[in-house]
């Protein structure tokens, strides 16, 4: 099928200067490095990383796909490698959480494929429950971590990071944020690299070679490991993404890494501060050129180390100014006398240049304006959070589950919710979350509630979230006969890290059709005898499924499946049908706003001037819902 | 419109909320930049998939540009696609004596129906944002235009012509018009391209 429009990342022209996403960068590196495996599970910021090599992969010859959870993604990256393959697993931070098991085995193993781990750290937390800096996993690995500084960079170190790891037999991590990952830049293509390795798993897997480890000749697994790390160190010293810029500033200096290194380059620029601060950009934080830094600290009477997240590369300089230059006053976020960057959230130039101002005794930029007059119109815009789409299936099912509760008078209940679009059930006007902890916690941590609490205990997971993480509770609640209520909302999608396909669609990553999980069969293989299984868009009888898995004595779960409101509007306009919105009658609505306050779909506005609601129909996808809802039958397909 | 080759650092920040086609803009916008051989930095924060939350793009042009974030104060154009969503960014990032393109067309948040919070009014907005120090504010309601083309989605390509109809990008109207030719080619780009016209002429008359 010949394809309209050819995205950048997959040309083959060499030479080209093109706009790509970071991790389209990342991804046009794997293709461009002769990768040749990539395993993932959605997770922001690193989705389009996956996604992107599987828009290319067929024509490429490459294979890549989504695996039910981190772990796996990562154990199927380790056997490609094993099998001398180059691989990349790309996850979100505390992806890495998860796949840090296998990683703790497979860096004893020696394998010979190039592995790159790829983790997306969200500073900020634009789209996390956590900060984390997964650099620490890295150290804790023993594996070497890059920082990529913008979406070129990253491409080119990703080709690199083959070899590297090839070189050592070890897997890499890069390690990226949010300001790579969704950052969009200039980018040169390179050539691609087409060859394609047959898998055979290595004679010298260590597992394979070791003897039994018993006896007086034990040998410690981790001692070629660190051996390995030992020999990275000293590479690390003519790695070409490590350069002092900005020399001539003899007194003081600047270390930064990854995206913080731009802050700190505009930072020095916008003060002035050019031949004043010297500054030694970072590429490799992990282990670290030590010789390097040494001859970088050793004119120096005072050093700022330009980070986000923990200060992960200043206390590393801090050990190696010891011997370096002991007298080197070192400024950052551990000491507190010297703390001039903060260890929560992401940097930016006005940060970075109000800390370097205070460093170098020079004025701080100061914000153009925002006097007390102004404050008024801040106090004027009105906040906006997020919140569900209109129509969106996991409203309706919050309502209908907080209906049975209230017919049944059930009034002492805990309700944990999950990673996912139903989180914001929490938000008004449902506002029925207590808590929620990383992914598939629900199940669990309902579970410790009701054994705590004795009273009713309810978790809300996603169909996604239910496969990655959600099975073993589901287990032990059977097993153990705690009587937990799970409500898997099934909208056939990880909608909330962008639509990506799951075990439960049957689609694949590559888009081909694979075989397709069936959640109640699971459910029932476990052996929970009440099981529901609603359309959340019929209200009635969504709301008596609840209140049989209410009053039903043991583990309950209610299946609520329904189409991604979303995807169903885009499945809609590429079929070329239209989705009738509803409307209100004016004549019928009282304005008593049961709809807005008990429901809330955001299509549903409020006009005080008349005293009505009125539906938008630029959002209204003809879930129909509201008019169920309604008391005085007001709303009605329009026309 | 400014020299091509020698901007040294040009803001402009694209605002609106999720399903309002943002991303698409911005990508359009930087990749003619990058045609006419601008260094090019676009800072994005979308990850949640839901219609409705805020959305922001930064996009910067220049040779002095390193940062994929724009600071507080340094905007020197900020395209708005809901009219809440302007006003919000032109507080924090629009420069002094910098411009504003406004759809002036709302999305109320629910807390707004249900009597929580306020929505201000078009006029106190457009207010706020002179008093806020925006020199030439172009603003319609380019939801209503779009939705007289026959697709409230094509309010996007809309909003662009607007912006380059502003005459303050550092790019060429023609190079804009090529990416959207080439990105949007299929059975669609008649009427993007016919949104981007509306804009351009729209933001040209005000
Ligand atoms: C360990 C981990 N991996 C990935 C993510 C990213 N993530 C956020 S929500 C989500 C799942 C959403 O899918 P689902 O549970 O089906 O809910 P939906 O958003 O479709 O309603 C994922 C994978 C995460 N938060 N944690
Ligand atoms: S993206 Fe889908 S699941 Fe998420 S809030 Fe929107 S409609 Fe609901
Ligand atoms: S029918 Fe009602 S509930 Fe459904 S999307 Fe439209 S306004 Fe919202």
């Amino acid at each position: 099928m010949s394809r309209r429009w050819v995205p950048p990342y997959a040309l083959n022209e060499p030479g080209r200067r093109v706009l790509l996403l970071g991790n389209q960068a990342i991804a046009r590196g794997f293709l461009e490095g002769g990768g040749q495996v990539a395993s993932s599970y959605p997770g922001t910021p690193a989705s389009e990383i996956l996604e992107t090599i599987a828009d290319f992969a067929e024509m490429y010859g490459i294979y890549a796909e989504w695996a039910d959870n981190e772990r796996v993604a990562f154990e199927v990256c380790s056997g490609a490698s094993m099998c001398g393959l180059r691989t990349m697993c790309s996850m979100k931070h505390i992806g890495v959480n998860w796949a840090m098991d296998p990683l703790m085995h497979v860096v004893l193993r020696n394998p010979p494929g190039g592995f790159i781990l790829v983790s997306g750290d969200d500073p900020s937390q634009h789209s996390s429950a956590n900060e984390q800096d997964n650099r620490f996993l890295a150290r804790a690995a023993c594996i070497p971590c890059f920082e990529p500084s913008d979406p070129a960079e990253a491409k080119e170190m990703t080709v690199k990071l083959f070899e590297v790891s090839e070189a050592y037999r070890l897997p890499v991590m890069l390690r990226v944020t949010t300001r790579l990952c969704h950052v969009r830049g200039d980018v040169v293509l390179g050539p691609i690299n087409m060859e394609r390795r047959k898998g055979k798993m290595a004679e010298d897997i260590s597992w394979r070679k070791i003897p039994r480890l018993t006896g007086l000749e034990r040998i410690p697994p981790h001692k070629p490991l660190h051996d390995k790390e030992e020999k990275l160190r000293e590479a690390a010293e003519n790695l070409e993404w490590n350069r002092v810029e900005a020399t001539g500033g003899e007194r003081l200096g600047v270390i930064s890494s990854g995206v913080s290194y731009n802050y700190a380059k505009e930072a020095i620029s916008r003060l002035g501060l050019e031949g004043k601060v010297a500054l030694l950009k970072l590429g490799i934080t992990y282990p670290l050129p030590e010789k390097l830094i040494s001859n970088f600290l050793s004119g120096l009477d005072r050093l700022l180390v330009v980070e986000e997240l923990e200060p992960f590369v200043e206390l590393q300089v801090k050990a190696i100014s010891k011997e370096a230059n002991p007298k080197v006053e070192i400024y950052g976020k551990f000491d507190p006398s010297r703390k001039l960057i903060p260890r929560e959230f992401e940097l930016n130039t006005f940060i970075v240049s109000n800390a370097l101002a205070e460093f170098a005794g020079v004025p701080k930029p100061l914000l153009p304006r925002r006097g007390a007059e102004l404050q008024e119109i801040g106090k004027m815009i009105t906040p906006r959070g997020l919140t569900m789409c209109a129509g969106c299936p996991h409203r309706a099912t919050g309502y209908a589950l907080k209906q049975a509760l209230r017919r049944l008078k059930i009034e002492d209940y805990t309700i944990i919710g999950d990673i996912g679009c139903y989180g914001m059930l929490s938000y008004p006007p449902l506002r029925m979350i207590d808590t929620y902890l990383g992914m598939g916690s629900s199940v669990g941590v309902s579970q410790g509630c009701a054994r705590a609490t004795g009273s009713m205990a309810i978790g809300i997971i996603g169909d996604s979230t239910f496969l990655h993480a959600g099975i073993p509770g589901l287990i032990s609640a059977f097993w153990n006969n705690t009587k937990i209520k799970l409500v898997i909302c099934d909208n056939m999608a990880t909608a909330m890290t962008g639509f990506q396909p799951h075990p439960g669609t049957g689609v694949t990553a590559m888009r081909k059709q694979g075989n397709k999980v069936k959640i109640e069969d699971i459910v029932r293989g476990i052996g929970i005898s009440c099981l529901e299984i609603i359309d959340p868009y019929n209200v009635s009888d969504s709301i008596e499924a609840f209140m049989r898995a209410l009053e039903f004595d043991g583990p309950a779960v209610v299946i609520s499946r329904r189409i991604c409101a979303t995807e169903a509007v885009r499945l809609a306009r590429r079929q070329g049908v239209r989705l009738e919105p509803y409307a209100v009658d004016p004549e019928r609505c009282t304005g008593c706003r049961t709809c807005i306050n008990t429901f809330g779909c955001p299509a549903l506005v409020y006009d005080p001037s008349k005293n009505k609601v009125w539906i938008d129909t630029t959002l209204c996808m003809g879930c129909g819902v509201c008019s169920q809802i309604c008391p005085f039958q007001a709303i009605g397909k329009r026309g | 419109m400014k020299s091509m080759a020698q901007v040294k650092e040009f803001n402009l920040i694209i605002a609106g909320i999720g399903g309002q086609g943002n991303l698409l803009a911005s990508e359009i916008i930087a990749s003619a930049a990058v045609r006419e051989g601008h260094r090019v930095r676009v800072g994005e924060t979308f990850g949640a998939a839901q219609r409705g939350g805020p959305v922001a793009s930064y996009i910067r042009i220049g040779s002095e540009v390193y940062s994929p974030i724009i600071d507080p104060g340094r905007a020197d154009l900020i395209v708005g696609l809901e009219a809440v969503e302007t006003l919000r960014n032109a507080f924090r990032f629009l420069r002094p004596g910098g411009a504003v393109v406004m759809n002036t067309r709302p999305i109320v948040p629910v807390e707004v129906s249900m009597g929580l919070q306020k929505y201000p009014s078009p006029q106190e907005i457009i207010e706020a944002l002179r008093r806020i120090g925006a020199e030439k504010i172009i603003h319609f309601d380019a939801t209503s235009e779009a939705e007289r083309l026959g697709m409230a989605l094509v309010m996007n390509m809309i909003m662009v012509g607007a912006a380059a109809g502003s005459g303050l990008l550092p790019i060429s109207t023609e190079a804009i018009r090529q990416v959207i030719t080439e990105r949007l080619a299929g059975p669609l780009l008649e009427l993007n391209l016919k949104a981007f016209e509306l804009g351009l002429e729209k933001s040209r008359s005000q």
